[in-house]
C-alpha cells in the first residue's frame, strides 16, 4: 500500500467520523471560523484604519488654527470628527496664502450642519486647487456645477447626498452648531447646485457653501478685530473682522513645513499648525495603542479557546470512540494510524473552520467599514490583502493540529482487548 | 504444512486482589493449512484470551504463536498489526461492525490496512453472502443474521490464511446458526483459508470433523481464578 493509499485510507476514516460527529463537529468548525475571522478582522481593521487616517493621503500637508492641540485641529478640519478648537483672523490666512512656500491655502469656516453632516465655508478653489490624491479633484456629478460664490448655493458630497436625500435642485436651511438640534435651525435657505463624486474621504460627508454665507448667517458674530461684528444685507464685510475656523495648507516642500512649524507654533503664540497631519494622527494612533494591543490579545485569545473547543469535543467524543478505536486495532490498524486519524481530525476541523473564517471575516470587515465610513467618510477596502489573512488561518490550522494531540494520544493508547466488546 | 504453531503459550491475570490467575496454559496446539476446526469451549475456559493472542492483540506471559510462518511473540508490534491485517480473519461474537458505516464500508475497513482496499471485491464478498441489496445499510437497519454475514465477509476481505471465529452463531436462532455457520466454512474453503472456531453449541460443533476440546488443552482451565475469565 502506498503513502496516497495510506492517506486516502485515513481521509476516508475522518470524514466518516465527521459525519457521525456532525452537530459537534459544526459547532466546533463555527467556533474556529469566528476566531479566524474575528482575528483577521482585528488585523485588518487596524492595519487599513491606521494606514487611512495617518498615511492616506489627505491632499494638505498641514493645518493651520487656533492655539492649542494639533490634534484636534486635524480632527476637526480634516476628519470633521471634532470641534473646532477656536477661531483665526482672515489676516493670518492671507499671509500664508502670500507666503512663498505655500502652494495652497484654503480656508474653512465651520459652525453650522444639515442632519448632523457638517457644513464647511469656503472657497471655489477647494474644487478648483486642491488635489485629494495626486492629479485628482473634487468633481461634480454629470448635471452638477460648483458654487457661486456670490449666492447661497452648495456642493454636497455624495454620503450627504445619500442618505439626507438633497439632490441638484434640493434647497435647505442649515442648523446651528456642528451637532444636529432640530430647534436651531437658520433661515437662510440654500440650493444644491452640485453633488460630488464619491472621494472615499472625509469630504463625502461635507456640505460645502461659500465661506462669505457662513459669515453672513443670521445669528453669526464674527470677532475678527476682538469686537463683535455682524454682517450686513448688501454690505462687503471688511476682511479684518473675517475670521476662519482653519487653513488647509500645501506646501512646495517639506522644508516649508518645518520652517513653519518652527515660526508658528515655537516661536508664535496666536496659531498652530498641524503638521505633518499624518504624524499628528500617529501620535493619536500610538496613544490608544494599548487598545489595539488588548484586541489583539483578545484576538489570540480567542484563537487559543477556539483551539481548547476543538480539543474537548474531539477529547469528549474518545470514551466512546474506544470501541471504534479497538475495532479498528483488532483488524490490523496500527497504533500510528489511529493517532494520525484524530490529527487529521482536528487538522479538519480547524483547517475548515479557517475557510469558514473568511466569510466571518469578511462579514465583520463589511460591517466596520460601514460603521467607518458613516462615522467618518474613510472607506475601507474588504478585499486589500494583509498578511494575517494567510497567516491567521494557517496559524489556526497548526493550533488545531495541536489541539488534536492529547486525544490522538489517547486513541493511541486504546487497549483492544478491554475495549471489544464483549468478552465473551 | 502448520499455518498456526502453537508452543507453551501462558497468560495470567492480575485479580484484584493482587493475585496472579492463569487463564490459558496450553503446551501444543496447531492447525494445518486450510483445515477447519472447532475448538469446545464452555464459559471460563479461556478461549477469548486463547483467541485473542492468536489475533496479536493479547500479549502471552509465555510461549510462542507462530502464525503464517512468524513468531508473533518476537515481532514488533506494528509487524504484528501488518500480519493481522494481511493474514487474519476475526470474526466476533458480537459481530463488532462499525455503527457509523454502512455494509461495504465496513467490508472494506477489513482490506484497509494490510494490502488495500478493493471495493470490487468487497462488493463481490457481500453479493457471496447473500447481501448484495445491501451495500449501503448500516448495521442497525440489518438484521442480527445480516450483520453477521457482514462480519464474515469483513473477516475474508483480506484473503486471510487464517479465519478466527468466536462463538459466531451465539446470537443467532438454531436454523440461522446452522445456515451462517454452513457458509462461513464454505467461504473460508473457497477462499483457501484455516478455520479455527470456539463454540460451546454442540450442534455446531457436531458440524466438524476435528473438534479439540478446550478444557482438556488448557491446563488452566479449572484451577483457582479462571471462572467467569473469558
Amino acid at each position: 500500500m502506498n503513502l496516497f493509499q495510506k492517506f486516502e485510507n485515513l481521509f476516508f476514516l475522518v470524514r466518516r467520523s465527521l459525519k457521525q460527529h456532525a452537530l459537534s463537529t459544526l459547532i466546533t468548525v463555527f467556533s474556529v471560523a469566528l476566531a479566524t475571522g474575528l482575528t483577521m478582522a482585528v488585523f485588518s481593521i487596524q492595519n487599513q484604519t491606521r494606514s487611512a487616517f495617518t498615511g492616506g493621503s489627505t491632499g494638505f500637508d498641514a493645518v493651520l488654527g487656533a492655539r492649542g492641540s494639533q490634534l484636534q485641529l486635524v480632527l476637526n478640519a480634516v476628519f470633521q470628527l471634532e470641534t473646532s478648537p477656536g477661531n483665526i483672523p482672515w489676516s493670518l490666512y492671507e499671509a500664508v496664502k502670500s507666503d512663498s512656500r505655500v502652494q495652497l491655502a484654503i480656508p474653512y469656516a465651520v459652525g453650522d450642519n444639515y442632519f448632523g453632516y457638517r457644513i464647511v465655508g469656503t472657497i471655489p478653489e477647494i474644487f478648483t486647487q486642491f488635489e485629494y490624491q495626486p492629479k485628482r479633484h473634487l468633481t461634480v456629478q454629470d448635471g452638477g456645477k460648483i458654487f457661486d460664490p456670490a449666492q447661497r448655493e452648495a456642493v454636497i458630497g455624495s454620503f450627504v447626498s445619500q442618505k439626507t436625500g438633497l439632490v441638484v435642485g434640493s434647497t435647505f436651511k442649515p442648523y446651528h452648531g456642528l451637532f444636529f438640534d432640530p430647534t436651531m435651525q437658520h433661515e437662510e435657505v440654500f440650493t444644491v447646485v452640485g453633488v460630488l463624486k464619491t472621494t472615499n474621504t472625509p469630504s463625502d460627508r461635507v456640505i460645502w457653501i461659500p465661506i462669505n454665507d457662513v459669515y453672513r448667517m443670521k445669528g453669526h458674530v464674527l470677532r475678527g478685530t476682538g469686537k463683535e461684528y455682524t454682517a450686513k444685507e448688501g454690505v462687503e464685510i471688511p476682511d479684518a473682522n473675517k475670521e476662519v475656523s482653519a487653513v488647509m495648507l500645501k506646501f512646495y516642500s517639506p522644508q516649508a513645513g518645518f520652517m513653519l512649524d518652527q515660526t508658528i507654533n515655537r516661536q508664535g503664540k496666536i496659531a498652530t499648525l498641524a503638521w505633518p497631519i499624518g504624524k499628528v494622527m500617529a501620535e493619536l494612533f500610538d496613544k490608544m495603542g494599548w487598545v489595539s494591543k488588548i484586541l489583539t490579545l483578545v484576538a489570540y485569545l480567542v484563537m487559543v479557546v477556539a483551539a481548547g473547543s476543538i480539543l474537548s469535543s474531539l477529547y469528549n467524543t474518545m470514551q466512546e470512540r474506544q470501541r471504534e478505536f479497538a475495532i479498528l486495532r483488532a483488524l490490523g490498524a496500527k497504533r500510528s494510524t489511529v493517532f494520525s486519524a484524530i490529527l487529521l481530525e482536528s487538522t479538519m476541523i480547524a483547517a475548515l473552520g479557517s475557510l469558514v473564517g473568511y466569510g466571518v471575516y469578511l462579514v465583520i470587515f463589511a460591517a466596520t467599514a460601514v460603521i467607518v465610513r458613516q462615522q467618518t467618510g474613510v472607506a475601507l477596502d474588504v478585499f486589500q490583502l494583509h498578511v494575517a489573512l494567510i497567516a491567521v488561518p494557517i496559524a489556526m490550522t497548526v493550533l488545531g493540529t495541536l489541539s488534536g494531540i492529547i486525544p490522538a494520544l489517547k486513541a493511541y493508547a486504546t487497549d483492544v482487548v478491554r475495549n471489544l466488546d464483549p468478552l465473551s | 504444512m502448520k499455518i498456526l504453531e502453537i508452543k507453551n503459550l501462558k497468560k495470567s491475570y492480575q485479580s484484584p486482589e493482587g493475585v496472579s490467575q492463569v487463564i490459558v496454559d496450553i503446551a501444543s496446539f496447531s492447525l494445518n493449512e486450510k483445515e477447519q476446526v472447532a475448538l469446545a469451549g464452555e464459559s471460563g475456559s479461556g478461549k477469548t484470551t486463547f483467541l485473542n493472542m492468536i489475533a496479536g492483540i493479547l500479549s502471552p506471559d509465555h510461549g510462542r504463536i507462530i502464525l503464517n510462518g512468524q513468531d508473533i511473540s518476537k515481532i514488533s508490534g506494528v509487524q504484528r498489526d501488518l500480519l493481522r491485517a494481511e493474514s487474519l480473519g476475526y470474526i466476533f461474537q458480537t459481530f463488532n461492525l462499525l455503527q457509523g458505516y454502512t455494509a461495504l464500508e465496513n467490508v472494506k475497513l477489513g482490506m484497509m490496512f494490510g494490502r488495500g482496499v478493493n471495493t470490487q471485491y468487497a462488493m463481490e464478498l457481500l453479493k457471496r453472502v447473500g447481501l448484495g441489496e445491501r451495500f449501503n445499510y448500516l448495521p442497525r437497519q440489518m438484521s442480527v443474521g445480516q450483520q453477521q454475514r457482514v462480519a464474515v465477509a469483513r473477516a475474508l476481505a483480506n484473503h486471510p490464511k487464517l479465519v478466527i471465529a468466536d462463538e459466531p452463531t451465539g446470537h443467532l436462532d438454531h436454523r440461522r446458526a446452522m445456515e451462517s455457520l454452513a457458509l462461513i466454512r464454505q467461504i473460508c474453503k473457497e477462499q483457501g483459508a484455516a478455520l479455527l472456531l470456539v463454540s460451546h453449541d454442540r450442534e455446531v460443533l457436531a458440524q466438524f470433523d476435528k473438534v479439540e476440546d478446550l478444557n482438556k488443552i488448557n491446563q488452566a482451565v479449572g484451577t483457582v481464578g479462571t471462572k467467569g475469565v473469558s
